[in-house]
């Protein structure tokens, strides 16, 4: 876990980190995954199909109206006529 | 003196008006210098007015009139919202959360939002953008976290219930900071729909409360399936288990970072309650200890997926719109706190290419084997006891600089996260140094009444 992982990591999160920080993040890193590790020493004997609990839920393919009291568009920072406005993206 | 849900209602029985009532908490409120609050709400007064409609025209509920406060990370349509971070500065609601709204129709007084740890990552409420939330029981030292303020709320008798998020501890260890019942409902029978989201395989919306039969009333007004949440269900109703045994981890002191205090209280508590007719046994669970590290793989992973809507665009503030890149690079850079853009990295890597097996795979597996580790216990006992946290209140910037020894302090409230059952802490005496101790019961998924039995029993014998 050195700096150029951290450049790696931050680029696919999108957050920006000063130098001084990736060094930081690195050592902070670096000792959380080595506590983690010990996972490592769990044997399994399943693969990840292990059997869930879980049941899909479902509903009508039927459009109703959400109560919205208020114009979503108004939370962005940058708005034009209703809508949310982007630096170009092409 | 700490007032309770049925205070409140002998007073408005015997005539006090809401408005009158609640007037007495809204000063306190705004007058606390503990930082519990971000924001006292301006429509108390609306509310009250409409609460005391309700009771005139014999509609109201056990909860109507009664002051609540909620975590920052709760909607409340069309106020301010923010997981007391810069990201969200200025962030009103768009609409209510089920739990809110289920308190608002109840008639509750919705008394304003308080600090946490910024989007809900943190033992503390240090990690807050606005300044840690103050321990009212001992000033220098932290409430817990990451529902700091709310533990706090209750504690100081700014409001009679609080309602907090818990992830991994952030309802249990804050209520243990500060001497107040947390209850860490069964994943799924609260609603999530407008609690901003952490780590959506874990988070679940619980109440603080001063006592255990409170707590319950609480909870019973908050639950339920939601057309909203699709991981909410309804209740099971359980048979009863006649018997009356408790299991108690064996090795639970064998990890360094554990007080002395917490061990003595501990045995103190379950003497206590052999005296009440239960019998406690220690059994093995080798699975247990590895439910810290699963948990610091899993939350991470899901953190950086559902954070990575705070780019700038759509809410929150903008910190460059130079080109979309940097848009998000430097609003992220900027607006985040830095444990939050730890764990989004820690996430990120676990995540990663070539890590993704031995890390989130490999974790996802031994979660099952815990979950079946609990069940496997519940069909032998009615619960599981231990304490609730490895120490008492630590002092305010004492475990701020080291992100390690801060998680550590999970060590005894994760499991239930990552097996997503219940699980209730309650005040159980002071430590030597005056500190609140507090234990902490585990039960099946659904066997709240089961915790809130022995937690009654408990409470009783601890008076």
């Amino acid at each position: 876990m050195n700096s150029e992982t951290i450049e790696y990591l931050a680029n696919l999160a999108k957050i920006s980190f000063s130098k001084e920080e990736k060094d930081q993040i690195a050592h902070d890193l670096e000792k959380v995954i080595s506590f983690v590790d010990q996972i490592q020493k769990v044997e399994i004997q399943e693969t990840i199909e292990t059997k869930h609990n879980l049941t899909n839920v479902f509903r009508e393919d039927r459009v109703e109206p959400i109560n919205s009291n208020q114009n979503l568009v108004e939370a962005a920072a940058d708005t034009q006529d209703g809508f949310v406005r982007v630096p170009k993206i092409l | 003196m700490k007032e309770t849900i049925k205070t409140i209602q002998d007073r408005l029985k015997a005539g006090e008006k809401v408005l009158d009532i609640i007037s007495q908490y809204e000063s306190k409120a705004r007058l606390e210098d503990f930082n519990i609050y971000r924001e006292v709400f301006d429509d108390i007064e609306t509310q009250s007015i409409k609460a005391q409609e309700m009771i005139d025209c014999g509609n109201q509920t056990a909860i109507s009139g009664v002051p609540i406060a909620i975590k920052d990370n709760i909607l409340f349509d069309r106020h301010l919202a923010g997981a007391s971070s810069k990201m969200l500065e200025g962030y009103r609601a768009s609409y209510d959360s089920t739990v809110v709204k289920k308190l608002k129709d109840a008639g509750a007084i919705i008394m304003g939002r308080t600090n946490m740890d910024e989007f809900a990552m943190g033992s503390s409420t240090e990690n807050s953008a606005y300044g840690p939330t103050m321990n009212p029981i001992d000033r220098s030292r932290v409430p817990g976290g990451s529902s700091g303020g709310s533990a706090a709320a209750v504690a100081a008798g700014l409001a009679v219930a609080a309602l907090g998020s818990d992830t991994g501890g952030s309802i249990r260890q804050p209520a243990a900071f500060c001497g107040v019942v947390g209850l860490l409902p069964t994943y799924g029978s609260v609603s999530r729909h407008g609690l901003m989201a952490m780590g959506s395989s874990l988070d679940v919306i619980g109440p603080f409360t001063a006592t255990v039969s409170d707590n319950e009333i609480i909870y019973n007004f908050i639950k339920g399936k939601d057309k909203f949440d699709s991981t909410s269900k309804d209740s099971i109703e359980k048979k009863e288990n006649s018997k009356k045994t408790l299991a108690i981890p064996k090795g639970l002191f064998e990890t360094t970072g554990i007080t002395e205090d917490i061990k003595k209280n501990f045995h103190e508590v379950v003497k206590k309650i052999n005296e009440a007719g239960f019998i406690t046994e220690e059994i093995d669970m080798p699975y247990f200890n590895y439910a810290l590290s699963v948990y610091y793989i899993l939350m991470p992973a899901e953190v950086s997926s559902n954070l990575a809507r705070f780019d700038g665009v759509r809410y929150g503030s903008r910190k460059s719109n130079d080109s979309l890149d940097d848009l998000y690079v430097q609003t992220r850079g900027e607006l985040f706190g830095s444990e939050v853009r730890r764990r989004i990295l820690l996430g990120t890597y676990v995540l990663s290419h070539g890590y993704y097996d031995a890390y989130y795979n490999k974790a996802l597996i031994i979660r099952d084997l815990i979950k079946k580790e609990f069940n496997t216990v519940f069909e032998n006992y009615n619960a599981i006891l231990t304490p609730t946290t490895p120490s008492t209140a630590f002092k305010i910037g004492e475990k701020v600089n080291d992100p390690l020894a801060m998680y550590l302090s999970d060590l005894f409230t994760v499991p239930a996260n990552i097996a997503q059952i219940p699980a209730l802490s309650i005040p159980s005496g002071k430590g030597s140094d005056g500190l609140p101790c507090a234990v902490q019961i585990m039960g099946p998924q659904f066997g709240e009444s089961t915790l809130f039995e022995i937690g009654k029993i408990i409470e009783d014998y601890m008076r």
